[in-house]
Formats: C-alpha cells, sequence, structure tokens
C-alpha cells in the first residue's frame, strides 16, 4: 500500500515536471519579458519627457539627437520583446501590442522633434506612425484616445491621452499626411 | 578548335591554382594576424588586417572573405590594435580609424561589446579634440551596455559594472569638455548618468560602487540636473582642500577655475550664493597664506565676489540655509576687515592720510546710518566688532571724533555682545580669554578718550580696565 502511494506520489511529481513546469518556466519568461517590456517602455517616456525639457535652439539640437537616438534605441527592444512575446504566445497579445504602439507614436514624435527638414528622420516617423497604427487596428478603443497609464508631463502640461500630445507635438499634422500619402 | 580548349583548360587550370594559392594566403595571413594580436603586437596586426582587408577587395571570390567570423575578426583585431598604438602615440587619426574599423565589425556582427567600445573611443575623440557636442558616442556604449545586459539575461555582472563605471566618468568628462565654453546644456549627459544608475542598482553593489552611483547621481541631480555645474564644483571643493594644506599658486589657480567654472554653470541663485562664498574663502586664503602675491589684488577680488553673494542674498532672497547665510556675512564682513586692515597697515609705509581715508572708505561699505546719527553695520557676522574696533582706529588717526567715538562705542558694545557678558557684571562673568580679548578694546576706546578729551568714558572704563587686568594677572600667576 505505502509502496503505491510512493508510486503514485513520484508519477504525479513526474507529470508535473513533464507538463507543469515547462508551463510555468514559459510563464516565468512570459512575465519576466512583460514587465521589461513595461520598464523600456517607461524609458521611452523618461527619455520623450527629459528631450521635452529642452528649449528647442540650435544650441540643444545636438542633445535632443542624441535624446532621440537613446529613445529610438529603447523602442527598439520594446518591439523586440513584442516579436519575442508574438512568438511564444499563441493567444491576444492586445496589451503587448498597445505597449508597443504607444512606444512607436512616441517614437515618431520624438523624430518629427528632431527632424528640421531632414527627409530621412521624417520617413521614419511616418513609418513609425504607420506601424503603430497598423499594431492597434481594430482595438475598441483607438490608442491614440485611450487614457495612459501613466502621466506625462511636458513643462507644466499633463497629457494623459496620447492624441493630445499628438495635437500639440504635430500642429503640422505631418503624421496624418504621411498616413494621406501612403494611401491608408 | 582542340587546341581552343586546350587554351581554355589551361587557363581555367592556372586561375584555378592562383585562387587557392591565394585563398591559402588570407587564411594563412589571418592566423598569423591571430597570433600578433594575441602576443600583443599591435602594429603587425594592424598590418596583417590591412593585407587582409585589401585582398578581399581585390578578389572577393575566396572563402575567408565571405567569412564572418573571419571578417568581424579581422575588424576587431584591426580596430583594437589600432587603438593600442593611440594610446602610446597619441595620434587622432589612429583612434578615428579604430572607430571605424570597430564600427565595421560592429556592422558584419552585431557584437554588443564591439559597440561599448567603439563608443567609447568617440567620446574620448570627443574629450581629446574638446569637442563637448559630440553625444553619438554616449549613445553607442549606451546601446552596447543594454546589449550586454540583455545577453546576460538582465543580470549584471562585474564586467558590465565596470562598463558602468567607464560609462559614467565618460559622460561627466565629456559635459564638463570644453572647460571654458559649454557647447550643450549637459542635460542628456545628466540623463545618461542617472540611467546608469538605475541600472546599477539592479545589482548587488559593494560599498564602494554603491557610494560611486550615489555620488554620481547626486552630482546629475542637483541644482536642477546640472551635471557640468555640480562637476565643476565638486572639483572646486577637491582642489580647496589640496590648496587648503598647500597654499601654492598652482592649487590656488586651478581651485579659482574650478569654482568660477561652477559658479558660470550654476543654474540656481542658491548654487551661485555659495560659489561665490566659496570664491572669497579661497582668495582670502591665498592672501593671509602666501609670500609672493600682492595682497591687494586678491583682497580686492574677495571683496568683489563676497559683495555679489550678499548683493544675490539681500537682492533674490535664495532658499539657503541660516548656516549659509551666516557664512556669506562672514566672507563679506572679512574681506572687507581684511581690505580696511591692509590699507591700515600701509600707512606706515605710504602717503599715511590717503592709507587711512582708503581703509575708511572700504569699511564704509559696511556701514548705514543707524538713525541716531551715527553709523552702524548692515548685519551682524561673526568677528563684526574687529571691523568697527579698526574704524574707530582710523577715525582716531584721521582725527574724526565723532567717528572715532561711535565706531569704537559700536565695538565695544559688539565685542561684550560676542562674548556674551554685560557691562554691569563684566567683573563678575568675565573669564581670563574673554578678558584678555577685551581689554584691545578698552585701550583703544580709552586712546580715544584721552586724546579727545571724553571725561565720562574715562570714568567708567577706569574700573573696567582694571577688573580685566586684574583678571588676566590673576591667570597669569595661577599658571606660573
Amino acid at each position: 500500500m505505502k509502496f503505491n502511494i510512493l508510486k503514485r506520489s513520484v508519477f504525479t511529481i513526474i507529470v508535473l515536471l513533464l507538463f507543469v513546469m515547462p508551463v510555468s518556466r514559459a510563464q516565468q519568461i512570459e512575465s519576466s519579458l512583460e514587465k521589461l517590456m513595461v520598464n523600456y517602455e517607461g524609458k521611452v517616456i523618461q527619455v520623450y519627457q527629459e528631450m521635452q525639457a529642452l528649449e528647442r535652439s540650435p544650441k540643444t539640437h545636438q542633445e535632443r539627437l542624441a535624446f532621440d537616438e537613446v529613445l529610438s534605441n529603447y523602442t527598439i527592444r520594446v518591439l523586440e520583446i513584442y516579436k519575442t512575446l508574438t512568438r511564444i504566445k499563441t493567444f491576444t497579445l492586445e496589451n503587448y501590442k498597445t505597449i508597443a504602439a504607444r512606444a512607436l507614436f512616441l517614437k515618431a514624435l520624438a523624430n518629427l522633434d528632431v527632424a528640421d527638414g531632414d527627409k530621412a528622420k521624417l520617413k521614419s516617423a511616418c513609418e513609425d506612425y504607420q506601424q503603430a497604427l497598423a499594431l492597434t487596428r481594430g482595438a475598441k478603443t483607438s490608442v491614440l484616445s485611450q487614457s495612459l497609464p501613466y502621466e506625462i508631463w511636458i513643462g507644466d502640461r499633463l497629457y494623459t491621452k496620447l492624441a493630445e500630445l499628438l495635437d500639440d507635438k504635430d500642429k503640422d499634422r505631418v503624421l496624418l499626411r504621411c498616413m494621406n500619402n501612403s494611401g491608408n | 578548335m582542340k587546341r581552343t580548349q586546350y587554351l581554355l583548360m589551361i587557363f581555367s587550370m592556372i586561375a584555378g591554382i592562383t585562387s587557392s594559392v591565394q585563398a591559402q594566403k588570407v587564411a594563412d595571413l589571418f592566423e598569423q594576424t591571430k597570433a600578433a594580436y594575441e602576443s600583443n603586437n599591435s602594429k603587425q596586426t594592424v598590418d596583417l588586417c590591412r593585407q587582409i582587408i585589401q585582398q578581399c577587395e581585390q578578389s572577393y571570390a575566396e572563402p575567408e572573405c565571405r567569412y564572418t567570423n573571419v571578417m568581424k575578426n579581422v575588424y576587431l583585431y584591426k580596430g583594437l590594435s589600432e587603438y593600442k598604438i593611440y594610446t602610446e602615440e597619441q595620434d587622432l587619426d589612429l583612434l578615428t580609424e579604430a572607430i571605424a574599423s570597430l564600427q565595421k565589425s560592429y556592422e558584419l556582427y552585431g557584437d554588443p561589446n564591439v559597440t561599448f567600445n567603439f563608443g567609447y573611443m568617440q567620446t574620448q575623440r570627443a574629450i581629446k579634440m574638446q569637442n563637448g557636442n559630440e553625444l553619438e558616442g554616449l549613445v553607442a556604449s549606451w546601446d552596447g551596455i543594454l546589449s550586454m545586459y540583455a545577453n546576460q539575461e538582465w543580470q549584471l555582472d562585474d564586467e558590465l559594472l565596470k562598463n558602468l563605471k567607464i560609462f559614467v566618468k565618460q559622460a561627466v568628462e565629456l559635459t564638463v569638455t570644453p572647460a571654458d565654453s559649454a557647447m550643450t546644456t549637459g542635460r542628456f549627459a545628466s540623463f545618461m548618468v542617472r540611467q546608469a544608475c538605475d541600472l546599477a542598482e539592479q545589482g548587488h553593489l559593494s560599498q564602494d560602487d554603491r557610494l560611486f552611483f550615489d555620488v554620481y547621481r547626486k552630482r546629475a541631480i542637483e541644482d536642477n540636473y546640472n551635471l557640468r555645474g555640480n562637476e565643476w564644483r565638486a572639483r572646486g571643493f577637491a582642489a580647496e582642500e589640496e590648496f587648503i594644506q598647500n597654499p601654492d599658486d598652482y592649487s590656488y589657480r586651478k581651485t579659482r577655475t574650478n569654482l568660477e567654472l561652477a559658479l558660470r554653470y550654476s543654474k540656481s541663485i542658491e548654487r551661485q550664493v555659495e560659489m561665490l562664498k566659496e570664491l572669497t574663502k579661497v582668495a582670502l586664503h591665498m592672501e593671509k597664506n602666501s609670500t609672493d602675491r600682492l595682497a591687494e589684488t586678491e583682497l580686492l577680488y574677495a571683496r568683489e565676489k563676497a559683495a555679489q553673494a550678499y548683493n544675490l542674498l539681500v537682492e533674490r532672497r535664495p532658499n539657503i540655509t541660516i548656516d549659509l547665510e551666516n557664512e556669506i556675512k562672514k566672507v563679506y564682513g572679512n574681506s572687507i576687515f581684511r581690505m580696511v586692515d591692509y590699507y591700515f597697515s600701509l600707512a606706515d609705509s605710504t602717503d599715511r592720510l590717503n592709507a587711512y581715508y582708503k581703509a575708511r572708505r572700504v569699511g564704509e561699505e559696511l556701514l548705514i546710518p543707524d538713525r541716531k546719527g551715527g553709523w552702524e553695520q548692515k548685519f551682524k557676522w561673526d568677528g563684526y566688532e574687529e571691523l568697527y574696533l579698526r574704524l574707530a582706529d582710523v577715525g582716531y588717526e584721521t582725527g574724526d571724533e565723532t567717528f572715532a567715538v561711535d565706531m569704537i562705542d559700536k565695538a565695544w558694545k559688539a565685542a561684550l555682545h560676542s562674548a556674551k557678558l554685560s557691562q554691569t557684571d563684566l567683573c563678575n562673568e568675565v573669564t581670563n580669554e574673554k578678558a584678555s580679548n577685551l581689554i584691545l578694546f578698552v585701550d583703544v576706546y580709552q586712546q580715544i578718550a584721552n586724546r579727545f578729551g571724553l571725561q565720562t568714558v574715562l570714568h567708567w572704563l577706569r574700573p573696567i580696565r582694571k577688573c580685566l587686568v586684574n583678571r588676566m594677572n590673576v591667570s597669569t600667576n595661577r599658571y606660573e
């Protein structure tokens, strides 16, 4: 009887090791990747806010360009994590998509901020904007109109939605026009 | 026809042999390069790498030229060796070459270590060329650090920690480059230092490392993220410490330069008054301890800086501690006193009256009408009785009775105030030390009273003098 119980316990442990552990390991990886994604999105926002704290003058141009580069690098990391998650996950990725889209929007805005007539930067801004919209196509509420899970402070102004930021920072509607040009 | 076929065969055979010989050559060259690199023979490594690159440009068909693993190492060895030669010869062209080689290696393979290295070199070049607005190096280094962190599954090892420290030091060095005219606002460098400190905190830091990152985080944040100003301030204080130990001209100039740069780049009034105060202190220390300098120059400088600090204090009302406010008042009062004293002492060797009037004019900078027809100092400071006393001397020497009496009366009261004594109970309260200090004031008071015939003063001063002298004698006897 005792032997049977022991056998049953060993069997249960093996089953656990074979089926449950890989699942929990995958969940662990997924959870740490998600944390990292959120962390890097936080970095994107930090860089964007810091960049906006600089006044617009030729003297600050180099610094704003450097901020833009760092922001792009953080965004690339967010996207890399998103891609990894899409590979390891089978069901909906709504939340991850939204995070990736938000990072791309900020990257587009940062590119626009430093473009100063630079066609490559404008093109990159357009591409990021389009990719962000494409990522969140079909969402119940547009990612631009969703309330942000964090606050974005620029000077004395608080932004709680990306749409407000977009209206304020893209006064010439450059991003909107690049959507028209692409035929979308 | 047959002849043509033979010729073609021979030609293709020769071509095959040639190419195999060349392929062998690239492989051999690469082995030699590896050996030269491992034996730290930098010049030979660079030569061999150049030969490989040249050969591959001529004949791309060679397999080694197409092997990423070979070529990324060729460029890596070349870049690192060029950098080694640069450190010996300090030729900036070599540094530029090294950067280009590493960038090429990175393009071929994407090793984050290589990104960090070429970013480091780019920043080093910017520092060397005093080009403080070249920030690409920092961007690349940071990208390398983030990738290394990811490669290590977001764990911080000693190597990464070392890189973080290098990164912080470079960011700081870049933001103070060039020393005299900042090309950026320093905001980016400050941000990057904070990022590095954030990342470092993810690991288990030793006490020294924790201190390092804490210090630099503070330096990146204080005074509205003024890394540049804070760094000059820190360097100024470090130089000042050295200067206090060894007050020579070199350390004086170094301290002043650093503190003046900290003042120039200060963002807040609080920081400005602090730096002005420190500059005054340094100049006063130089005047006091140096024998080979013109004292007047330092005193004038100290007075100017102290006056600026005091004016900011009054006009802008900065949010500073009481201690700092008192210190500013003290250095201002002290610089005026020392100037008055300096001109007073000149009376022995130059035009007497002119020296006394000069001394009085300087002293009057701190005086305001006291609503009783006399003058009082704008503020009380630690040692303000000394200034009154010296001005009383000036009044005595120039024969200005009103001024002399006003000043000595205020000096006496100030001396009692500073010694926390009351005139009515002086004899019971005074200690030996205080008595020997007060006797100076009594002597000058008596001198003035005698000269201008102030009988009432002489009447009440006599018992005080007697009591102070007795107190001093008692103590002297006790120690005899």
